[in-house]
């Protein structure tokens, strides 16, 4: 019998810490691609939300519910996060193993991502979610109350760690002066 | 700036519109104050009554430094890395460059000193036994809806809503031009569920495309897409030997029945639910085996430790290239961005039967006939063996100077079976199989005699594959 062992995408590269700022590697249970079919997004967000705890949020924004969360990915995209969903009238794909989810936490998060990523973080609020990109990597961004997750396709994790930690060091380095 | 104030565009504002004064990298910060004065100069006028218009930012040069801050070193550009790259540098293999992809080129293995000898074995190895590559690199694409075989209809030149649930199709993209975009394998999965398959170079261009397609010029359609490439890590196991490799590792063993050529579906291996696809870019008996991506690593030692006591391994970039050479298959060393269907022989596949994006343009005069290079096969017949890609085809007897080339070389390999051998475009190449030609390198010092042949060497009728 074959015996298949999982590996993360970020083994062997984090945790990593510089001054007060911290970037970890999330474990998220599962990523679930929904998104609805013509006509359909109420009755999908009122499944999800059932599954969930929470229903298909506005764009730009992540929705926490009991079970998990759902976050605005795209034009009528979302992924749904740890929950897993029943059938819907929905294009679904499992994202599980395609993404490199870490979190980036700390006095001066934002700082690290304003060196990385064209958004205005001074407006962004906790909850709120942006399809950006990080140097130029392809992200999905979602504002914590102490930092923010960070999402990459998972072949990419080696940069974003690499970028993440200059970033870090300059922004930890200048608030040590 | 006199004939602006002559045809009387005495107005700053009109006589930056007729003049384009201002509109240079400098934004008219130093360039307008001059402006104006030979305006004002030719309408006799001072400075202040003439007028100065408002300049943008930037008003001060953004330093390429700062444009290119963090670009230094790693920060570049992204590294892609796949699932097997640790267990592959680890065997030595030299890692080349596709994309943003890292892939290896050859394995190598002791008491070898070139990479054609490496090369060599993996190519024997694949077409007597099993090879395994990473293939993890090349596009997924997701699509899915009511919808879902209609939008494919419109994108391929051919028809997939025929395409029976469980079975793979070849497919031809054309750009809107007509000229072929890309090509790749799609799978149904369900009534409503495709993959399709991109190639590497071009998977984000088709994503785009499809994207387009989809919001702008079918919005009518319900179909949904999303890239699913990072999701899967995939393996061919190509060879006469791969289906009694896969038989030892699957949960359940599959037979010429359950997967078929040009078959796909569902499979479990250690308990881990995967897909497998029934396609061969080898030409030989060969399939391509999915799992989730956090299993790959693990997969790939699996696999390689499967294929070694049956004479099999892993093979890299420079074996897959002459292995699909050898059958003819084509890369974007072949479509690359000038070619037709008609060019490479494929015209056939643009369906009579419905519409598709690039169709009317493609049957354009110009685009189809004698007059077009098409694909051919090569192979040297002279003393001199050595062939290039990139190099021009002469008459025997011509001048080799730039009015005379016939065509151009695009892809060549060594065939440790039957030697050299090289794909090109040739003027009205199909009918000329048999010909001798020059195949002449300028740059590189090349000038062998070759003879034209069909672009598929080995197994025309494909029975390898299907066995």
């Amino acid at each position: 019998m074959v015996e298949l062992t999982a590996k993360t995408p970020c083994a062997g590269l984090l945790p990593v810490a510089y001054g007060a700022l911290t970037l970890r590697e999330l474990a998220v249970a599962h990523i679930t691609s929904v998104a609805p079919l013509k006509g359909q997004h109420e009755a999908v967000s009122s499944v999800v939300k059932s599954a969930v705890g929470a229903g298909l949020p506005d764009p730009g924004r992540a929705l926490k519910g009991a079970k998990g969360e759902v976050v605005w990915s795209g034009k009528d995209q979302f992924f749904v996060l740890d929950a897993e969903l029943p059938k819907l009238n929905a294009a679904t794909t499992d994202q599980s193993d395609a993404w490199a989810v870490v979190a980036l936490e700390g006095e001066g998060a934002a700082e690290v991502l304003a060196r990385l990523c064209p958004l205005d973080f001074g407006r962004m609020d906790e909850g709120d979610a942006a399809r950006s990109l990080i140097g130029h990597m392809s992200a999905v961004i979602i504002a914590r109350s102490d930092g923010y997750d960070l999402m990459v396709f998972r072949s990419m994790a080696k940069t974003l760690v690499h970028e993440l930690s200059v970033a870090m060091k300059g922004v930890a380095s200048r608030a040590a002066l | 700036m006199k004939l602006a104030a002559q045809e009387n565009m005495s107005s700053v504002e009109h006589m930056k519109r007729y003049t384009t004064q201002g509109m240079a990298p400098d934004q008219g910060k130093n360039s307008n104050v001059g402006a104006f004065a030979i305006l004002a100069d030719a309408t006799g006028r001072a400075i202040p009554e003439t007028g100065t218009t408002t300049f943008r930012p930037p008003y001060t040069p953004v330093s390429i430094a700062a444009m290119g801050a963090g670009g230094q070193d790693d920060g570049f550009a992204p590294q892609r890395f796949t699932t097997s790259d640790a267990q592959s540098r680890k065997m030595d293999a030299p890692m080349i460059e596709a994309g943003m992809w890292y892939r290896p080129s050859y394995f190598p293995k002791e008491g070898e000193t070139t990479w054609q000898e490496a090369c060599d074995r993996e190519v024997k190895m694949v077409r007597s036994s099993v090879g395994i590559c990473d293939v993890s690199t090349l596009g997924k694409i997701d699509i899915q809806g009511p919808d879902a075989a209609a939008f494919l209809d419109f994108v391929y030149t051919s028809t997939f809503s025929t395409l029976k649930v469980g079975r793979v199709r070849y497919g031809l993209m054309l750009r809107e031009d007509g000229h072929v975009m890309d090509d790749g394998t799609t799978a149904r999965l369900g009534e409503h569920h495709f993959v399709m398959t991109t190639t590497t170079a071009a998977a984000g261009q088709v994503m785009r495309h499809l994207e387009f397609v989809r919001q702008c010029l079918r919005p009518e359609l319900d179909v949904q897409l999303i890239s699913t490439t990072e999701q899967w890590a995939q393996f061919a196991v190509a060879g006469p030997k791969s289906r009694e490799l896969l038989n030892g590792l699957l949960d359940t063993a599959i037979d010429n029945d359950s997967f078929p050529f040009m078959g796909c579906g569902e499979i479990s291996v250690g308990g881990i639910k995967g897909r497998l696809f029934r396609i061969s870019f080898s030409g030989e008996h060969a399939y391509e085996i999915a799992v989730p991506a956090r299993y790959g690593a693990s997969l790939f030692d699996t696999l390689l430790k499967a294929a070694e006591p049956i004479g099999g391994g892993a093979y890299g970039m420079e074996a897959l290239n002459v292995l699909r050479i050898e059958k003819g298959f084509i890369t974007h060393a072949e479509i690359h961005g000038r070619v037709t269907a008609f060019d490479i022989g494929m015209e056939r596949m643009i369906s009579s039967k419905k519409d598709c994006i690039g169709k009317t343009a493609a049957a354009r005069p110009g685009l189809v006939g004698d007059a077009r290079e098409q694909l051919v096969g090569l192979q040297p017949v002279g003393e001199r063996k050595n062939m290039t890609a990139g190099a021009f085809l002469f008459g025997p007897d011509d001048d080799k100077t730039r009015v005379n080339a016939q065509g151009y070389s695009t892809s060549v390999g060594h065939s440790p079976e039957l030697g050299n051998l090289g794909l090109a475009f040739l003027k009205n190449g199909r009918a000329r199989h048999g010909e001798t030609l020059r195949l002449v390198d300028h740059m590189r010092g090349v000038d062998t005699f070759v003879v034209v042949t069909d672009p598929v060497f080995m197994d025309k009728r494909g029975e390898r594959a299907r066995g």
